[in-house]
């Protein structure tokens, strides 16, 4: 019963949490690693994850701190300021390239908080408990977040580099 | 010129689209992760999610 659960747990939401690492590091190997990372985590801890109101929102929440780390050892690495456009498959696509290094711009709670609203739905209380921060402060990094992106892409921004994680 | 609300919306979730998971990648390194961190002793639910369908449905993931 046990696995089954975590079976059809890691069905529902090893493709979600992989595109939610990939919004947060903007590379498409390090997303599947830290999805992939996320659902061993949740794995050792099933029973409180099975217990908790939201078992995906748990999850959410563990991706979002490995992405945090991995974020903050590339940023000490430099990799990212060397080689800020990475090629994958869809950098071809220059809206995508900008979006992605818009979003690299922003610091970690606004891509957060902008990340889990726009893309992924989540109401402004469901983000509050995936990050452990209050709603005011979700409302606040999400309007600024917006702001600062809308103003990134609307053009006259050179986008390049990371904001690490902070 | 700033960006529309729904506009950044759209560009966020057409990156997220962009990205297609793999689920072979992620299943792989979920067992080496999962065996080595019960020293090989936990193999059973790496067995069960081996089992699953490999069909990607990603509907409800991002529109």
């Amino acid at each position: 019963m046990r696995d089954d659960a975590f079976a059809a747990y890691f069905e529902r939401h090893h493709a979600a949490f992989s595109r939610l690492a990939y919004l947060m590091t903007g590379d498409a190997t390090a997303a599947d690693d830290l999805a992939a990372d996320a659902l061993a985590e949740v794995w050792r801890h099933w029973e409180r994850v099975e217990s908790a109101d939201s078992p995906g929102a748990y999850g959410r929440g563990i991706v979002m701190n490995l992405a945090r780390q991995w974020v903050r050892r590339q940023s000490r690495e430099r990799l990212w300021l060397l080689e800020p456009f990475r090629r994958t498959p869809e950098s071809d696509v220059p809206a995508v390239l900008d979006v992605r290094s818009a979003l690299r711009r922003l610091p970690h709670r606004r891509r957060a908080c902008v990340v889990l609203r726009y893309a992924f739905d989540l109401s402004e209380k469901e983000v509050a408990g995936v990050l452990g921060i209050s709603v005011g402060a979700v409302k606040s990094a999400t309007s600024r977040g917006a702001r600062q992106l809308a103003d990134l892409l609307g053009g006259g921004v050179e986008l390049d580099g990371w904001e690490a994680a902070r | 010129m700033r960006l529309a609300e729904d506009e950044v919306r759209r560009a966020i979730r057409a990156l997220a689209a962009a990205h297609v998971p793999d689920r072979e990648a992620i299943l792989s390194r979920f067992t080496r992760v999962a065996l080595r961190r019960s020293g090989g002793r936990d193999a059973y639910p790496v067995q069960v999610v081996s089992s699953g369908g490999t069909d990607l449905d990603v509907s409800d993931d991002v529109e």
